[in-house]
């Protein structure tokens, strides 16, 4: 019988934490032994979505001790039956957990962006390594059916060398709580969002970014953190990518957000919408009288956010696979391979460089030098 | 009075001439790439149609001035000189970008618009005036610019633009003539609070399949440059009647672009 990772979740904070519950539960690579959550509504919706699996996979109701449940992080950090955690709090909680999580030689899956700051995002690669644990970037569009079979038909050189990028990842401005709170989260839509589409077209691309130029602030809502974004990225070998963060559809938008990408190469162009795969709905009966808001609708964040409208009349519902399942997949075949995992901590280290550039650029709109790697990280 | 046209080089140009001809008759419209003695008379009474201008020799621009024709150009010029000039708007007569700007009202506190202009024929700088003329009519005016351009291969280069229109919201550009034959596509997006307008040429569901690719079917019974042609040739005087401040707008925002795109900071306009 094949090994499992033993897995902890930490935090549910961001939203993420509960696909990747529900890819770990699924996956014969993992055993989710434990989760942790201070907030006892966070934890009660988790222990809820433990409960449905387990209807859904025995068919009665579970046994409560299969998943350990912890108030505290710290508990489940010194667990000594658990290899590995995914960690999904707030931005600024993901150095402390991190740097915890491997000196108690926990290999770490972390939610993007790594960090708030390019120390912070440097000390905790260099926690991993020191401990010998593997460091993973939730960077889950590098696993889009889509963008792997882009990677392939790249790295085979069949259409060229790329000419040029183009990459989106807005959302609907439905983002609340701690991501539009500068002391938690370390910023909006750039520090959010621009991580996903950079490091999409630096995995495709195989080359780092050098400068960027920024235009970004507060546009959609009235709130301390931006919402609305534009970037130009100048990459190693003078390709210009640009890409768009923006939380700027409005709460009727059919879907939750995009990522797409256009990548123009020498004989041909590649475009992938990881939500392009959908079934249109048109609901005859919206608005509804009563609607409320669920958790999973309400918005990212945990607070209450704005107010709601019924669900649009037309909604695109997606069938695309699930990126969480491939990203949790990978993760646990890297720690049990004794690998990297496909996006690593400096990956996700890189992606820190690009947000505080950008953010640089947007103060004082000048092109930004990307800080690199191999420069700031010695060992 | 326009009797004759003269059909110069630049992006489609079979849709210019059946344009012209449509509203001129056949026999009034030739083709003419700058060089030698046009068949139809190059005079006051002649419009001369540069869909790329930087395409036609330096002469030719000469002689247009001299002959006294009136010059349809589908992008600026680098020079000024004493034409009698009329840029090529078909956009904002007929099409999506006409249909947008028409719903612009409704889109409450703007946050951003884009303008993407991406074409197969190598003529990159009326493909860059036309993402030029998308921003100005869709965001308004443009105060902050930062821009880079790049060779995409033989066919040409790319450009990239994003700053501020006047009002704070984000504006984008991208315009190239450089992809491969049949991969062009138009995006314009006007995002507000209340709306998002949103065109892209890649989702038309009118099309026909032909010589192994999809080909959009037209939109219109007379195309948009048909209607554009049916207005200058209706105008008493439109070097002067066509003249507004978002055509003007568009203008200084495309050699703005140009020139911003070496630069390590943004240019204020």
């Amino acid at each position: 019988m094949n090994r499992k990772l033993r897995m902890g979740a930490i935090s549910f904070e961001h939203g993420h934490q509960y696909g990747w519950m529900r890819a770990m539960l699924r996956l014969p690579s993992v055993e989710l032994v434990a989760i942790s959550e201070p907030d006892e509504r966070l934890r009660a919706r988790a222990l809820a979505e433990i409960h449905a699996y387990d209807r859904l996979a025995f068919g009665h109701d579970p046994d409560q001790g299969d998943v350990r449940v912890y108030a505290e992080h710290a508990d489940l950090i010194g667990a000594t039956d658990i290899e590995a955690v995914s960690i999904c709090a707030a931005n600024v909680q993901h150095h402390a957990l991190t740097v915890a999580a491997a000196a108690a030689d926990k290999h770490v899956l972390c939610e993007k962006p790594l960090a708030v700051s390019l120390d912070e995002a440097t000390d905790m690669v260099r926690a991993c390594r020191s401990a010998e644990v593997q460091l993973g970037l939730a960077y889950p569009v590098r696993h889009a059916p889509a963008a792997w079979e882009a990677k392939q038909r790249l790295a085979a050189g069949e259409l060229g060398a790329i000419q040029a990028m183009s990459v989106t990842n807005v959302l609907r401005a439905a983002t609340v709580g701690w991501f539009i709170d500068p002391e938690k989260s370390g910023g909006g839509a750039i520090r959010d969002h621009i991580v996903h589409g950079t490091d999409l077209m630096r995995w495709l691309s195989a080359r780092e970014v050098r400068e960027i130029y920024c235009e970004a602030d507060p546009r959609m809502r009235d709130i301390p953190v931006e919402d609305t974004g534009m970037l130009i990225e100048v990459f190693e070998n003078g390709v210009i990518g640009t890409c768009d963060p923006s939380w700027n559809r409005p709460l009727t938008w059919p879907k939750w957000g995009d990522v797409t990408a256009r990548i123009l190469c020498a004989r041909g162009v590649l475009e992938i919408d990881v939500t392009g795969d959908y079934v249109a709905l048109t609901d005859a009966s919206s608005p509804r009288p009563g609607y409320a808001p669920s958790p999973r609708t309400r918005g990212e964040g945990g607070g209450e956010g704005p107010a709601w409208p019924p669900p649009p009349p037309h909604r695109h519902l997606g069938f695309g696979a699930s990126m969480d399942h491939y990203l949790l997949q990978d993760f646990a075949a890297s720690v049990l391979a004794g690998r990297a995992p496909c996006a690593s901590g400096r990956d996700g280290w890189a992606g820190v460089a690009c947000i505080e550039a950008a953010y640089a650029s947007a103060r004082t709109h000048r092109f930004v030098e990307v800080a690199q790697f191999a420069d700031h990280v010695t060992w | 009075m326009i009797a004759r046209a003269l059909i110069g080089p630049g992006p489609a140009r079979d849709d210019r001439r059946a344009a012209y001809r449509a509203c001129l008759g056949l026999s009034a419209v030739t083709d003419w790439d700058g060089r030698g003695t046009p068949s139809v008379g190059l005079d006051a009474q002649a419009v001369v149609d540069a869909g790329d201008p930087s395409a036609l020799p330096p002469q030719a621009l000469t002689d247009v001035a001299a002959a006294g024709a009136l010059l349809v150009v589908g992008a600026p010029l680098e020079h000024v000189l004493p034409l009698r000039l009329v840029y090529a708007t078909p956009d904002v007569r007929a099409g999506p970008l006409a249909t947008m700007v028409e719903a612009l009202g409704g889109l409450g506190v703007r946050t951003m618009t884009k303008a993407v202009v991406l074409t197969d024929d190598g003529h990159l700088a009326p493909a860059l005036f036309r993402a030029c003329l998308a921003l100005r009519f869709l965001g308004g005016p443009i105060e902050r610019l930062a821009a880079r351009r790049r060779t995409l291969g033989p066919a040409g280069d790319g450009l990239w633009a994003v700053g501020r229109h006047a009002d704070g919201s984000i504006a984008y550009l991208e315009a190239s003539a450089a992809y491969p034959a049949g991969t062009g596509l138009e995006i314009f997006q006007a995002l507000g609070r209340d709306q998002v307008l949103e065109y892209d040429g890649r989702t038309r569901g009118n099309r026909v399949w032909h010589d192994g690719q999809w080909r959009p079917l037209p939109a219109h019974r007379i195309s948009p440059y048909g209607l554009f042609v049916q207005w200058l040739a209706a105008a008493t005087d439109p070097h002067i009647a066509h003249h507004n401040a978002r055509v003007a707008g568009a203008v200084v925002l495309y050699h703005a672009v140009l020139a911003a795109a070496d630069r390590p900071e943004a240019m204020a306009l």
